[in-house]
């Protein structure tokens, strides 16, 4: 996600302000179908890329002689391209290197230049494409881009060290991201954004990946449908972020999932090192690190049983997304969002994270049940967090929303830190400055 | 030269050369004119320039959230075109052949992201 760096000013926060509780009504901009789902049976075959022996050298070649149904299998090695599947006529095309173990099957973007240097794999408007055990690092944009396409598969993938997003999805309908990994990237390592809005929704799933060493862990401007679950998200700047941008379109965020995950060690201060070059917008945008998960806007999303846990500035944490120009920021409020019967802090209080929940109270209808808790939340009166259900607005509190902006504004990131001990897991070392000799973590 | 390719969102994506635009011809002289595309923005957002000028869009190498160059409404006799969508270090060149109106915009980000050229003879 890039918030425009509108700055924070007392106007800013006075228009905000200005519109605390209540949702308005408005309408969506008009649906742009990225595509209908794969109808006829697979034509199938089987095209084999490898480094010797084979009829396919180079992946791109095997994609342009693909057909719809195609797979498409690479051999171990490392590839020097950006692979492009662009049309219709790849529908379904299954591109498979090493699924067990995706590090054998390497897409390089390091030295590329032009176009291919861009993303490991770019999907545009071809529906129901699998992208299966490969490792893309060093690209200028992304690891693997979907984008335009009704369903999409990508799976056991490592994402390393790429501009932008690991995992991105844009402007699709459906689709699977699961057993994979994302790290040291610019922005998010996983990344769902401009759900077109369905009728019928088709369901986004982010299953059993592990993000860590990212700006963000996941970030979803304007997702829908979208369940995050059975991950882990680490030593990010933050962990989970769902938020409501005017940069895409079909705002807000809405009926999303974050269940059953870990969310821990979030407090990777990217600004005092980091692996990849920061960019000015990075540095420009004022993101709390050290959080574990943010609603930033947005509706009916459920947050529940995760286990969170040391992260330093604030456990779980949800405000409107007041920056919205002033005809947009109904679309920004937070409505009807459930955080249920999450696990804050590790058993017997270790752990802890330095503020297990925030909310200002802004927006309507959003409660809060059977969450564990051992650290104080802010407000510390907890008047914010209302039982559940709810449905009508909640009570504003301003001063919890400056203590954020507070937090936000803080050059040195960690100032409101409330830093404890962590309780070691085996494979995997703290995140806070990073150097270069930090271990890539061994998740079991 | 890049060729356009199928990259835009819906009707936007007609890509390849067209009858009023070309791509850039390498060896002719041209007067260019460069456009920044960046996290919002086209800069500038309005231009003036003379017929067959090569406008160059170009992604800084810092990069950030991607983009890309399409034409949404031209004059008469000229067909849409597209880029690819780029986030960093990279270009995307058209001469401007037919004097008018052109629009542009980011598909990607269309209400943030607009652009008008107006080609004089």
């Amino acid at each position: 996600m890039r918030i425009a760096r509108r700055p924070l000013t007392a106007v800013a926060l006075a228009t905000a302000l200005a519109f605390p509780a209540t949702a308005l009504a408005a309408d969506y901009p008009p649906a742009n179908d990225p595509g209908k789902g794969p109808k006829n049976a697979p034509k199938g075959g089987t095209l084999k890329v490898c480094k010797k022996g084979c009829k396919y050298k180079k992946i791109q070649a095997a994609v342009d002689a693909a057909g719809k149904g195609t797979t498409i299998r690479v051999g171990k090695g490392t590839y020097k391209e950006g692979v492009r599947i662009l049309s219709p006529k790849k529908d379904r095309v299954n591109l498979i290197g090493d699924p067990k173990n995706p590090d054998n099957v390497i897409l390089e973007g390091k030295g590329l230049r032009g176009g291919p240097a861009q993303n490991g794999v770019l999907v545009n408007n071809a529906d129901g494409v699998t992208v299966n055990g490969f490792h893309a690092r060093n690209y200028k944009g992304n690891g693997v881009f979907v984008v335009n396409a009704d369903g999409y598969k990508l799976t056991n993938l490592v994402a390393e060290k790429v501009g932008v997003y690991g995992l991105y999805a844009f402007n699709s309908k459906g689709g699977e991201m699961s057993n994979s990994e994302a790290f040291y990237n610019n922005d998010s390592g996983f990344y769902v954004g401009q759900t077109p809005p369905q009728a019928k929704p088709k369901r986004t799933t982010l299953k059993n990946l592990v993000a860590w060493g990212n700006v963000l862990g996941y970030s979803g401007t304007n997702s829908r449908y979208v369940t995050i679950t059975k991950s882990k998200f680490f030593n990010n700047g933050l962990g989970i972020v769902p938020n409501v941008l005017e940069s895409e379109k079909f705002m807000p965020h809405e009926d999303n999932a974050i269940v059953d995950n870990d969310v821990f060690w979030n407090n990777f201060n990217y600004y005092a090192a980091a692996p990849f070059a920061l960019r000015k917008e990075a540095t420009g945008v004022p993101y709390p690190i050290g959080t574990g998960i943010l609603l930033f806007g947005g509706r009916t999303t459920r947050v529940e049983n995760n286990r969170i846990w040391g992260n330093w500035l604030v456990g779980h944490g949800q405000v409107s997304q007041f920056l919205l120009k002033e005809e947009n920021l109904s679309f920004g409020l937070l409505e009807g969002n459930q955080v249920r019967a999450n696990s804050f802090g590790l058993e017997g209080g270790a752990d802890k994270n330095g503020r297990d929940m925030f909310y200002d109270g802004s927006g309507s209808a959003n409660c809060f049940e059977n969450n564990s808790l051992q650290s104080p939340n802010t407000p510390t009166d907890n008047s914010t967090f209302a039982a559940c259900p709810k449905s009508d607005g909640n009570a504003f509190n301003e001063g919890a929303r400056n203590e954020a902006l507070s937090w936000a504004l803080d050059d040195t990131h960690e100032k409101f830190w409330v830093k404890g001990e962590h309780k070691p897991i085996d494979g995997i070392t703290p995140l806070e400055h990073w150097t270069a000799d930090y271990p890539r973590p061994e998740v079991k | 030269m890049r060729k356009a390719r199928n990259i835009g969102l819906a009707a936007l994506c007609a890509a390849g050369l067209t009858l009023g635009v070309a791509p850039a011809q390498a060896g002719k002289t041209s007067v260019k004119r460069t456009v920044e595309v960046g996290d919002y923005y086209f800069s500038p957002a309005k231009m003036t320039v003379k017929k067959d000028t090569i406008v160059v869009w170009r992604w800084p190498a810092g990069g950030g959230d991607g983009h890309d160059v399409v034409l949404r409404k031209g004059p008469s006799g000229v067909k849409k075109f597209a880029s690819d969508v780029f986030f960093a270090d990279e270009v995307y060149r058209k001469r401007l052949r037919v004097p008018g109106t052109y629009r542009i915009i980011c598909s990607l980000h269309p209400d943030q992201m607009r652009q008008t050229i107006v080609v004089r003879r």
